[in-house]
């Protein structure tokens, strides 16, 4: 049966659709969905297209999770936290939604930086507050975009073990499902200038990816910070081979360390889309350049993602960047100027899509039957 | 008991079953507050914040008037007046 890929962006202003069939060459936009909401964090239903979860919030009117089961026509909306429950921190966003290897399991990422499961596909939901216990989180500071809990990995063999990002604060592990928590941040360059006065909690990391045939391997996008007043800058893309208890820079070839996405194939292709420099956000030069490793990045390849000729003077976010599960990969990504980005050929060729959208936070990508 | 009314803006009223106003029974602005934490969870979360008070860029009216940030918990109500949540003008 011929295959569709569809993608959903979202945004400082809502969702966007695009559906291209298996050659992705072409690509037909829906309508707009929750316009007035911010949404940072999208997940997909492999086996529905039509069910989607966002994480929406507004500065004004704070963050709940919204689930549509028709393509976005309607929506059900649940807290994850309601008022009458007291915190010790705000709940300003979800940054992430992840499906875990048990069933029914969900989990979200939020600011203040926490971790959320839900065993009810998302009906109800409970703090994993054994993170929250670190004794580091007293010392846990923000980065430019918050508090925030961005990337959730969940071991496949072991749903015991799972591993968190949080910026600007370090990478975190849990062996036993997440009532205990270590600090694994072996092998960064220390950042005192997140004000942070804990080895624990003093690492802004960008991104990290999980490979699921090895999970003892992990990548990491690194904040890539100046260190020197005549601008050495630290080292930015890491790998991790024994859990993440250890990290070594894999980033020798990169001209540019200073990213925030971060994507991995099935077929172990990494990518990354380095900017200038914690400084100065958008990419080099004007072009929106990508790079490619097929090795665990001891080696990369530069692909150039300037489909029209013109100019990019934007940036992309850490969760902008995804991948579909065809051969070969498509890659897709939102710049901070609201433009899409589509590759059917893992990032040798490229077309912008045909829409310009707000500020993009997000982009999923999944393939259907 | 006194029965108010409260409007709803129209980007939250997904949490209200699409009702632009909702009546509530309460003789003190306090216990019109306790309603809609009680009676609408969804709609509590967005108007207020972690610490009970009312969410940083979110007004509360009582009759067309701005109540304090704090609001007086203790102000009376009277049968058919009219409460409206509001966002704050913020920004440009």
């Amino acid at each position: 049966m011929a295959k569709r890929v569809a993608l959903r962006v979202g945004t400082v202003k809502g969702v966007y659709g695009f559906e291209s069939d298996e050659e992705r060459q072409s690509w037909r936009m829906g309508s707009p969905l929750l316009p007035e909401w911010r949404v940072d964090a999208l997940l997909m239903d492999p086996d529905d297209p039509d069910h989607l979860l966002v994480g929406t919030s507004h500065d004004a009117w704070g963050a709940t999770l919204r689930e549509s089961r028709d393509g976005g026509e309607t929506w059900t909306q649940t807290a994850l936290r309601v008022p009458d429950q007291p915190a010790e921190y705000p709940l300003t966003r979800i940054w992430q939604l992840a499906r875990g290897p048990e069933p029914h399991t969900l989990y979200a990422g939020v600011a203040d930086a926490a971790l959320y499961v839900s065993r009810d596909d998302g009906q109800s939901w409970k703090e994993v507050d054994g993170l929250t216990r670190h004794p580091s989180r007293p010392h846990w500071n923000p980065g430019n975009g918050g508090l925030c809990l961005h990337s959730i990995l969940v071991d496949p063999g072991d749903p015991r073990r799972i591993w968190v990002g949080i910026s600007a604060v370090g990478v975190f592990r849990t062996t036993d499902g997440g009532e205990t928590w270590d600090a694994l941040n072996e092998g960064l360059p220390p950042m005192t200038m997140t004000g942070s006065p804990d080895e624990d909690a003093m690492y802004c990391i960008h991104k990290i990816v999980l490979d699921g045939s090895n999970a003892d391997r992990l990548f990491m996008q690194f904040h890539a910070h100046t260190m020197t007043p005549d601008g050495k800058r630290s080292s930015g893309v890491f790998r991790s081979d024994d859990g993440a208890t250890t990290w070594k820079p894999i980033d020798r070839d990169l001209p540019l360390k200073f990213g925030f996405p971060m994507a991995l194939s099935r077929q172990g292709e990494l990518f990354v889309m380095p900017l200038v420099s914690d400084e100065n956000r958008i990419f080099d030069e004007g072009k929106p350049t990508m790079w490619r490793s097929e090795n665990g990045g001891e080696s990369w390849r530069r692909l150039d993602a300037d489909a029209t000729g013109e100019p990019v003077f934007s940036g992309v976010l850490r969760d902008a960047m995804a991948l579909d599960a065809r051969q070969p990969t498509g890659v897709y990504v939102g710049t901070t100027g609201g433009d899409v980005y589509a590759s059917p050929d893992a990032g040798e060729s490229w077309q912008r899509l045909p829409a310009r959208l707000p500020r993009v936070l997000c982009v999923r990508a999944e393939t259907y039957d | 008991m006194a029965q108010v009314t409260l409007e709803v803006p129209r980007i939250l009223r997904d949490c209200t079953d699409g009702r632009a106003q909702l009546e509530l029974d309460a003789d003190r602005l306090g216990s019109a507050l306790a309603a809609i934490r009680d009676q609408w969870p969804v709609l509590a979360t967005h108007v207020f914040a972690e610490t009970g008070a009312l969410r940083p860029h979110v007004l509360l009216l009582h009759n067309d008037q701005l109540t304090a940030r704090e609001p007086r918990l203790d102000a009376p109500l009277a049968p058919g007046d009219r409460l409206a949540i509001v966002q704050a003008v913020s920004g440009g």
